[in-house]
């Protein structure tokens, strides 16, 4: 059970002896728009470069690497509406060292990342924000060379078209991110720091005393709990399409789907199971008809979202094989609804989905996140209670959830002239 | 049964060569609820021109085939391995480098069954000339897809640049037209001489009981037959040693992209010495340019660097280079940096002693958190590149590691290295 350190500040701690390291997280969270979002991406790209105590990369760099190559890092997240600015560290087990004790030395090292930024006349110092500021401009530019990610954001932009807080990609709005000053960007994180919910997740071997002790020396003030709705339910709208061209071998086919179903649900299994059988999974339908079948694809998947009740189909496929491709994933979505599937795939499907579901028990990270997010929602499922429901959820259901998967946007990046 | 345990690592490794000449390898790791399973065979993309196994002639094979009979042995006559693994709640899948071709699942149930499952679909192959051809757009797709990815074209055209007149220099998957002759009867000759056995090594690590293990393969080994093992015959052009120093290729980026490849030229030792000859030119290259380095703090204040900077040390079978790479506004500006750097190195790395210790903790402490991850400690581990030490030597050797050491062998390794560069602009 996660601890309360103050009122709106949770740490939730995960004692394991079943890796060679300790990972721990600090997330300050609070509901999203575009203008905090940008506002986040500039202060992890700020935040995990400089410090008054670190003022370089090279000076941070040299602490980390004597602290036997701790990683730390900063980044943000988004959950529905809420978003997050995440400060993590993973450091060696002090079992494998000998003799030091480095979490604490972590613990130290967060705080001082985190509380004595890199500030002059209560404005980030201005070189490094300057420097930063075009670091991210340049990257928020170079992101669009990834022609996959592209697609998908393009999509995202179609099918979010009314709320620009999910049309904005995870890494900023560089409109919105130019005119962030350096004076305006203190003054928020200042808020930022008093204001979000605080969650602080470890996972290693470590108690929840020894936390308790060493985050007592942050001390965390009580904060108002805000409005922690996560699951945003989009409405129902017409169906937008979108061709763009450009100088590419491959085309990218992207669809958005309306499915209705949120997080936890009573039906959320059946989504996921369904999604698993239509193209989340490689033995599904997606993948055996476009891919397996038909040749057309190397990649042809899906991928549900259960908190904004998103399905996305996602190929990459030849530029005069749109028509053809667009049908057989029709096809799919229709045979799901009437049954056309084999009792053996549908098996294949659950099996798959539990070993996926299982298999990240052993990964500290997935641990981390999910730990976060149950507090972050008020409720958790163990890996046990999961798959339990994704055993009892039939064919019948899978049939029935085809059937409320509603189509929303199509973006399609055509390939034109390569070579 | 061998059995040895790594002390540094809290790890014991075991081990055992069967009759028909499989390595096999299984790490039991407390704890973990999934078990990992890769095998591989010492089969590559480079290795186009062989011998085949009873044969005398030399063949030589269209680029891209070990990557195709990787996509190929899933499907089988009545079934497909990806089905059959799914059953079983198995996840599979595969990869091919240059020197190797890797068939993996993991799995938290039924671990005799998916183990039982990846042997039968690796070693006994199914090719017809529909399914063949079938293939043949799948690829395709995958060619075209990295075709527009710009890091991987840097990548690729770096390694081509070092190596023109070798089978490095082709794509590991081949282009377009060279798959295009692949037939089936190709693929069941590359399969008979690489995929015997005794050219191929089974890694398992993770929920699994080592005893019980080896029984399972054992006795779906024994209940098979094989050709008997005969030494592999590859066949590789003269090398020149000569290398492309500068190509500039034009595509639709919105940044440009600049990437140095440094081919090593010297001769490198073997055994354990070669793990530490690895481990010195990775420390050697951290204190030129890592983050660490007063060099890289000044690049990147001028611009000429940025956070996409990074470097890669790759030693493989027959071959030894440096990949750096980076989004570079005025990528000769970049290279020049770069070249003055490392035209200095000795006297650079002379008067970095005092950063000796943090590069070397953080050495041991990336390969310590590797461990974590059974993906990590299986598709690394490479038990004849270094004789008979493995990844699993690596802590201890880092740990030795001397200044004196790193300064001698980034000397031997550039003093005769070929040095390439690959710019990626804006145009079509």
């Amino acid at each position: 059970m996660p601890k309360q350190l103050a009122k709106g500040v949770w740490l939730n701690v995960i004692p394991t002896t079943q890796f060679k390291t300790i990972s721990m997280t600090v997330d300050y969270i609070a509901p999203g728009n575009v203008q905090e979002l940008s506002n986040r991406i500039l202060l992890a790209q700020l935040l995990e470069t400089s410090s008054a105590e670190y003022p370089t990369q090279t000076s941070l760099a040299q602490k980390l690497s004597m602290m036997y190559g701790a990683s730390y890092g900063v980044n943000v997240f988004r959950y529905g509406l809420q978003e997050g600015l995440r400060f993590s560290s993973t450091i060696i087990n002090d079992h494998f060292i000998g003799g030091e004790s480095l979490l604490s030395e972590m613990v130290s090292f967060l705080h001082s990342v985190i509380y004595r930024p890199l500030v002059t006349d209560k404005a980030f110092e201005p070189t490094t924000f300057g420097r930063q500021k075009q670091n991210l401009m340049a990257y928020l530019k170079s992101l669009n060379d990834d022609k996959q990610y592209y697609a998908e954001q393009q999509l995202g932009e179609l099918y979010f078209k009314n709320e620009p807080f999910f049309a904005t990609s995870l890494y900023g709005d560089a409109e919105t991110i130019a005119g962030i000053s350096a004076q305006a960007l203190y003054t928020t994180y200042q808020q930022l720091l008093t204001t979000d919910e605080i969650q602080i997740t470890v996972a290693g071997d470590v108690t929840e005393t020894d936390l308790v002790s060493m985050l007592a020396h942050w001390q965390l003030q009580d904060r108002q709990v805000h409005d922690g709705e996560v699951i945003y339910q989009r409405p129902e709208a017409e169906l937008v399409s979108k061709t763009e061209g450009q100088p590419l071998q491959q085309s990218k086919l992207n669809i958005a789907y309306k499915l209705p179903v949120y997080y936890r649900d009573a039906d959320y299994y059946k989504a996921i199971v369904f999604n698993g059988l239509f193209g989340g999974t490689p033995i599904s339908m997606l993948f055996k008809n476009v891919r397996e079948k038909n040749s057309l694809a190397y990649y042809a998947s899906s991928r549900f979202d259960g908190f904004t009740g998103t399905l996305l189909v996602q190929a990459g496929i030849d530029q005069s094989n749109e028509k053809a491709v667009r049908t057989i994933i029709a096809e799919q979505l229709t045979a799901i609804t009437k049954g056309q599937f084999s009792d053996e795939v549908f098996d294949q499907v659950v099996a798959s989905l539990i070993n996926g579901r299982e298999s990240r028990l052993d990964s500290q990270r997935s641990l981390v996140n999910q730990a976060m997010l149950d507090q972050l929602l008020h409720s958790s499922v163990s890996a046990d209670d999961w798959v339990k429901q994704i055993k009892q959820v039939t064919r019948e259901d899978v049939e029935k959830m085809a059937e409320r998967v509603h189509l929303q946007a199509v973006y399609f990046l055509k390939g034109e002239d390569a070579k | 049964m061998k059995q040895k345990h790594y002390s540094d690592l809290g790890e014991t490794l075991y081990s055992e060569t069967l009759d028909n000449g499989l390595r096999v390898y299984l790490l039991p790791k407390a704890g973990f609820h999934k078990t990992y399973a890769v095998m591989t065979t010492d089969y590559g993309s480079i290795d186009q021109s062989f011998v085949p196994l009873d044969g005398t002639e030399p063949v030589t094979q269209p680029a891209g085939i070990a990557h195709f009979l990787e996509h190929k042995m899933f499907e089988k006559a009545d079934h497909d391995a990806f089905d059959t693994f799914a059953h079983f709640g198995g996840s599979s899948n595969a990869f091919t480098s240059y020197t190797h071709t890797s068939y993996l699942f993991s799995a938290t149930h039924h671990l005799k069954e998916n183990l039982e499952t990846l042997l039968d679909f690796v070693q006994d192959p199914y090719f017809t000339a529909q399914t063949v051809n079938k293939e043949k757009g799948i690829i395709g797709q995958e060619i075209q897809m990295y075709e527009d990815d710009p890091n991987s074209r840097a990548y690729f055209g770096t390694i081509a640049n070092l190596y023109p007149d070798q089978p490095l220099a082709d794509d590991i998957a081949g282009t377009l037209a060279s798959i295009d002759k692949i037939k089936a009867a190709d693929l069941y000759l590359a399969h008979k001489t690489f995929y015997h056995p005794s050219n191929m090594s089974l890694f398992v690590v993770g929920r699994l009981e080592p005893t019980e293990t080896l029984a399972w393969v054992k006795a779906d080994q024994a209940a098979k037959q094989f050709a008997k093992p005969a030494p592999i015959k590859r066949i590789l052009p003269s090398d020149t040693q000569q290398v492309i120093a500068h190509k500039k290729l034009l595509m639709p980026v919105e940044r440009p992209k600049a990437t140095i490849g440094i081919r090593g030229m010297d001769e490198l030792p073997t055994g354990i010495d070669r793990l530490k000859y690895e481990d010195a030119l990775s420390l050697g290259f951290t204190l030129l340019l890592g983050e660490t380095a007063p060099d890289f703090l000044s690049l990147y204040d001028q611009g000429i660097i940025d956070d996409s900077f990074g470097y890669n040390i790759e030693l493989q079978r027959g071959a030894h280079h440096v990949i750096m790479a980076g989004e570079a506004e005025d990528p000769q500006a970049f290279e020049d940096a770069i070249m003055d750097i490392l035209h200095h190195a000795t006297d650079k790395l002379a008067s970095a002693s005092d950063r000796f210790e943090a590069v070397q903790r953080e050495a041991i402490g990336s390969t310590l958190s590797s461990f974590n991850s059974l993906e990590a400690i299986a598709n690394q581990f490479d038990d004849r590149l270094y004789g008979d030490a493995t990844l699993f030597d690596e802590v201890g050797v880092i740990k030795q590691l001397t200044m004196n050491d790193v300064i001698q062998t980034m000397t031997q390794f550039l003093s005769t290295a070929g040095i390439s560069l690959q710019e990626i602009v804006s145009g079509h």
